[in-house]
């Protein structure tokens, strides 16, 4: 019952924070100049040739609160704009950039946490011996790593050295070609899970061997995050009277700490797992970009480059909408697992 | 009566930062059987660190440095004079004394608990760890019951498997093929019968300590109970599989007043019921009235007088026992009496016997020696040189 | 006159508590070998950043940021007597650039950092102090600009703004601050209920000296250890910023800069595809080891600075 209640007012909680990002998004948008932003509004290349005619139709010359009421009008009416970096609607662009994103963090999120987690729970087990320092020191260093940097030098070792094992993009030629020809169905247009369910698995190797690189970069420096909020929570738990309650139980140490401290500890890195999603969104600009795999990360680069500013609010209202979402299911999850939030 | 628990010279240091911190100065304790002893003093005495040092729960950067705990009261292994010394087993053997033949419980009762674990799973964790062969059995005889009582063919067929594990399950309980079976989602399900062992269990032992309407507290969380319930929760868990030894560090101290009366009711009823052996530390003179036999004096690591209880309240004889005494407030005392001085730093205690810089009756040879505690009159034991013959 | 060990310990405990805590932090700060190679890290670079003119003298003397060039060749050429580390596409010299790049990276950080102390613990304390809709109007604030990830909202604020490497300062200030405000926020909100508070209250301190004497020494020190670590942030992502095209322009002494001419030379000839290493290499380990100290300097300071993880 309370979890219910719980549920309903954390999902209306969600109506300002989106309601603050539009206003976000708005007030950059009247950085820009009037002619910029016509852009915005049109959906057909040929409009482009009356842009006077547009800024009266849609008021952008009028005061800012009518231009933002009939801004968002368009927004809900699903338009988003014309973006010049994709030659399409800012929304088609949209759901054409998603899947090679998608598959990249299908692929990374997973090690994220799982290789955090075991390394930051390790970590705070061996306190100040060896295995401690070491894990601490390869956090630090994978956070302070520029994620650019790391790529090109993954790249120029693994696809220079080792001449082309790991190569940028998503696919090579000839599978670029099957793919895109009548023989191939797409059903997701993520490769790897499309190659499965064609079942050319040629296909499907080849699109992991070219994520390898770009999910080791992405992976390297986001569970350094994870590896450290793990550990310290850890620390903190295993100061905690029910740990020596379960020792004087007489359970075993690995016991105590599977069963009492791991699950206590987990609660903070859930929490933090929302935040995660917006690392990942930074560190997937970069990786696209460097690997030159063409998804939403390498979408925004560009139109930030050539300033197509429908596709850069669009990126901003994404984000904004699905951080919001993950923290919402973050929030949901958290409740889930401790009995403290969910009965009260 | 017989000896139960002994400590023989009980040394445990702390290496911190700012030195040495020599908690526990040969502490010399014996507790018999049937018999409730107080341990009394004041806050950072030594109280605690004596409790986690007899289950060898003392973690870095303390350590026990040397001396003996005997203990008379192992199930399975024949009665020996010498009794065991717990400080020299391994590990393996500690952890089946742990919570089954002496078991402790702590001051906070909600930070003893584990929020996320109901509290069902937290008492049964005791039956699970060290009465598995009797919860195999009682589950067996459930499934055969049910195998008689049940005609649906599938049914009976899945009883007989799970049965199978159980008696595997007697050899070995945490078999590797076990600890397989109980990872794969569907195949698990045979847990159901010794969880509903468990909780059988641990429903009787809830309505023993006066817990209303166990079944339901069964499936709380610590959180969503009182002070004093979780307390008696607590003191489930740590008498669940019938130990010979209760350490009880201050469980009432965090507690109202009634609560804490209850609580202390509980453990009285306990005591008579079972024969239990309680090693009762506090800081509450008035609560070692009411439930202990004999009670012990510490001071900064040493013990100073042991004796019976009505003994020492008629006649204190170690000068920090009787300072101890004048500073009770009662109806006849017009001034509050403290002791003079403070507590010593134990990273340089002083020399000789602890208490001589604040003590009215030291003498000189008090800053050069420590005294040893001796048996100065019947069952009362002091150490001070003002007592010590020769 | 060399003190006995029990003499020295007295003096220690003859003295104030708080020299006595700043003893201890120093000599924990002295254990951690972490700690004292971030130190050593900072100050290496602080030395270079200082000594820039004395080590590579610029060529430009109104503008020392711009990198001299050795002709208009694309292709990048391998370290050498005049190049000591070589040079990029469109021969910029990257030693010239490394050691002026340090000036940039110390610019863009503290800049950025102190700002958004400045502006945060502002902020953060009007709305912690005053509560009620200020309150809730900075914090609506506040949460938005945390629900979007840094360099989105700073790519489009750049954008807005003009590509240039004071607009990237600028947009990071604007994008960082709002943690900051949230952190002395509910320091303050904490520390208004703790007993300690109450009781200063109930002797008749005024809420000023509550502030300056009970909250704001509570509450510094969480924001000096996210200051530290913010520091190798910022540098991170300004130099992201620039490596994507969006900062400092073509030819400043910018380690981001410096590394976006690399991107096309990742794969030597292949005869030898590492040919090209020193174009990428050297500018990133720079920021590598710039970062790194930072962070370490951070941890550091977290491990000596948080009361429950003091003594161990």
């Amino acid at each position: 019952m309370k979890m219910r209640n719980y549920i309903i007012r954390r999902v209306l909680l969600v109506i300002p924070v989106l309601f603050g990002v539009s206003i976000i998004i708005f007030v950059i948008l009247s950085l820009f100049s009037p002619e910029q932003r016509a852009a915005t509004f049109i959906t057909d290349v040929k409009q482009l040739r009356d842009i006077q005619g547009v800024i009266r139709m849609h008021h952008l010359d009028a005061p800012l609160y009518v231009q933002y009421f009939s801004w968002i009008k368009e927004v809900f009416k699903g338009n988003l704009g014309w973006s010049k970096t994709a030659s399409r609607p800012v929304l088609e662009a949209f759901f054409y950039f998603l899947p090679n994103t998608v598959e990249l963090g299908l692929f990374s999120t997973p090690f994220i946490i799982l290789i955090g987690i075991y390394l930051g729970s390790t970590a705070a087990v061996h306190q100040d011996k060896f295995v401690d320092h070491i894990t601490r020191a390869a956090a630090i260093i994978g956070w302070s790593l520029p994620t650019f940097w790391f790529g090109l030098v993954l790249l120029m070792i693994f696809y220079g050295y080792f001449k082309g094992l790991f190569p940028p993009e998503s696919l090579g030629l000839s599978s670029n070609l099957y793919v895109n020809s009548e023989n191939f169905v797409r059903f997701t247009r993520i490769n790897t899970i499309d190659a499965l369910l064609n079942r050319e698995w040629w296909i499907f190797i080849d699109a992991l061997r070219h994520l390898i690189l770009p999910v080791i970069t992405l992976t390297v420096v986001q569970c350094a995050l994870v590896m450290r909020i793990m550990r310290s929570s850890m620390l903190e738990a295993l100061g905690r009277g029910y740990v020596t309650t379960a020792r004087a139980k007489g359970a075993s140490e690995k016991t105590v700490i599977k069963k009492h401290v791991r699950r206590n500890a987990m609660i903070p890195v859930i929490t933090v797992s929302g935040y995660l999603f917006a690392g990942l969104m930074n560190g997937v600009v970069i990786t696209e970009t460097i690997f030159n795999r063409k998804g939403l990360g390498w979408w925004w680069w560009r139109s930030a480059v050539q300033l197509d500013i429908p596709s850069i609010m669009a990126a901003v209202l994404f984000n904004g909408v699905l951080f919001v979402l993950t923290n919402l299911i973050v929030d949901l999850l958290y409740a889930y697992i401790d009995p403290r939030i969910r009965l009260g | 009566m017989k000896k139960l628990l002994e400590i023989q010279n009980l040394k445990t240091n702390f290496y911190t930062y700012e030195g040495v911190v020599k908690a526990l100065d040969g502490i010399n304790l014996d507790i018999k059987e049937g018999e409730t002893l107080g341990v009394v003093g004041e806050t950072g005495c030594g109280k605690s660190v004596t409790a986690l040092s007899i289950l060898r729960l003392i973690l870095p950067p303390g350590k026990v440095e040397e001396g003996k705990v005997l203990f008379w009261g192992k199930r399975k292994l024949s009665v020996r004079d010498t009794g065991i010394d717990l400080l020299s087993k391994e590990e393996v053997f500690l952890r089946e004394v742990r919570g089954n033949e002496i078991s402790m419980i702590f001051q906070e009762p909600s930070s003893s608990l584990n929020p996320v674990y109901s509290i069902g799973d937290q008492i049964s964790e005791s039956f699970l760890l060290h009465q598995q062969k009797e919860l195999c059995r009682a589950a067996i005889k459930e499934i055969e019951k049910n195998i008689k009582e049940n005609s649906f063919f599938l049914k009976i067929f899945i009883y007989r498997l799970q049965k199978k594990i159980y008696k595997k399950m007697l050899d070995n309980f945490n078999s590797l093929g076990i600890r397989f079976l109980s990872i794969l989602p569907l195949v698990n399900r045979y847990k159901i019968w010794l969880k509903k062992e468990a909780t059988k269990r641990v429903v009787d032992i809830l309505a023993k300590l006066g817990v209303p309407d166990p079944e339901r507290v069964v499936e709380r969380y610590p959180h969503e109970l009182s002070g004093g319930m979780q307390q008696r929760v607590v003191i489930a868990i740590a008498l669940a599989c019938n130990p010979r030894l209760l350490i009880a560090d201050e469980p009432t101290s965090n507690l109202d007043v009634t609560i804490q009366a209850q609580i202390l009711d509980i453990i009285r009823r306990l005591k008579e019921k079972l024969g239990l052996s309680i090693l009762f530390i506090t800081h509450d003179l008035g609560v070692v009235t009411e439930l202990c036999d004999r009670v012990a004096i510490m001071y900064a690591g040493n013990i100073c007088e042991i004796a019976k209880v009505k003994e020492l309240f008629k006649k204190p004889l170690h000068p920090y026992t009787k300072a101890l005494m004048n500073s009770v407030p009662t109806w006849k005392r017009k001034d509050l009496e403290s002791i003079k001085g403070n507590v010593p730093n134990l990273v340089n205690p002083p020399g000789g016997c602890r208490f001589h810089p604040r003590c009215d009756y030291a003498l000189k040879i008090c800053s050069r020696e420590k005294p040893k505690i001796q048996e100065v009159e019947n069952n009362h034991w002091v150490a001070c040189h003002n007592f010590i013959s020769g | 006159m060399k003190m006995s060990v029990i003499q020295r310990s007295e003096f220690k405990e003859r003295l104030h508590p708080r020299i006595k805590e700043l003893g201890f932090s120093l000599n924990r700060l002295k254990k951690s070998p972490l700690s004292l190679i971030g130190l050593s890290l900072i100050l290496f670079f602080l030395a270079i950043a200082i000594f820039a003119p004395q080590l590579a003298p610029p060529k430009y003397s109104h503008n020392p940021y711009r990198i001299p060039r050795d002709g208009y060749s694309a292709i990048p050429r391998p370290p050498s007597p005049e190049h000591p580390f070589g040079t990029t596409e469109g021969q910029y010299d990257i030693y010239y650039g490394v050691i002026w790049g340090t000036r940039t990276a110390f610019r863009v950080g503290i800049t950025v950092v102190g700002s958004i102390l400045v502006i945060g613990i502002i902020l953060g304390s009007i709305s912690g102090y005053y509560g009620g809709a200020v309150d809730e109007i900075i914090m609506r604030i506040v949460d938005t600009f945390m629900s979007l990830p840094t360099l989105v909202l700073a790519m489009a604020l750049v954008s807005a703004l003009g590509h240039s490497l004071d607009n990237v300062m600028k947009a990071l200030i604007i994008v960082g601050w709002p943690s900051y405000a949230r952190l002395i926020r509910g320091d303050i909100l904490a520390v208004r209920e703790e007993d300690y508070v109450q009781a200063a209250r109930a002797v008749g301190c005024s809420n000023l000296r509550i502030i300056l004497k009970h909250v704001l020494p509570n509450a510094i020190y969480p924001l000096l250890i996210m200051a530290s670590l913010d520091v190798g942030a910022v540098v991170l992502t300004a130099a992201a910023l620039s490596f994507l095209g969006l900062g400092a322009p073509v030819g400043y002494a910018d380690w981001g800069q410096m590394t976006s001419f690399a991107r096309n030379w990742v794969i030597g000839p292949p005869s030898n595809p590492l040919a090209y290493w020193y174009t990428i290499t050297i500018p990133g380990l720079f920021i590598l080891f710039f970062v790194l100290g930072w962070n370490l300097l951070g941890d550091a300071f977290r491990d000596i600075l948080d009361p429950k993880l003091r003594r161990r």
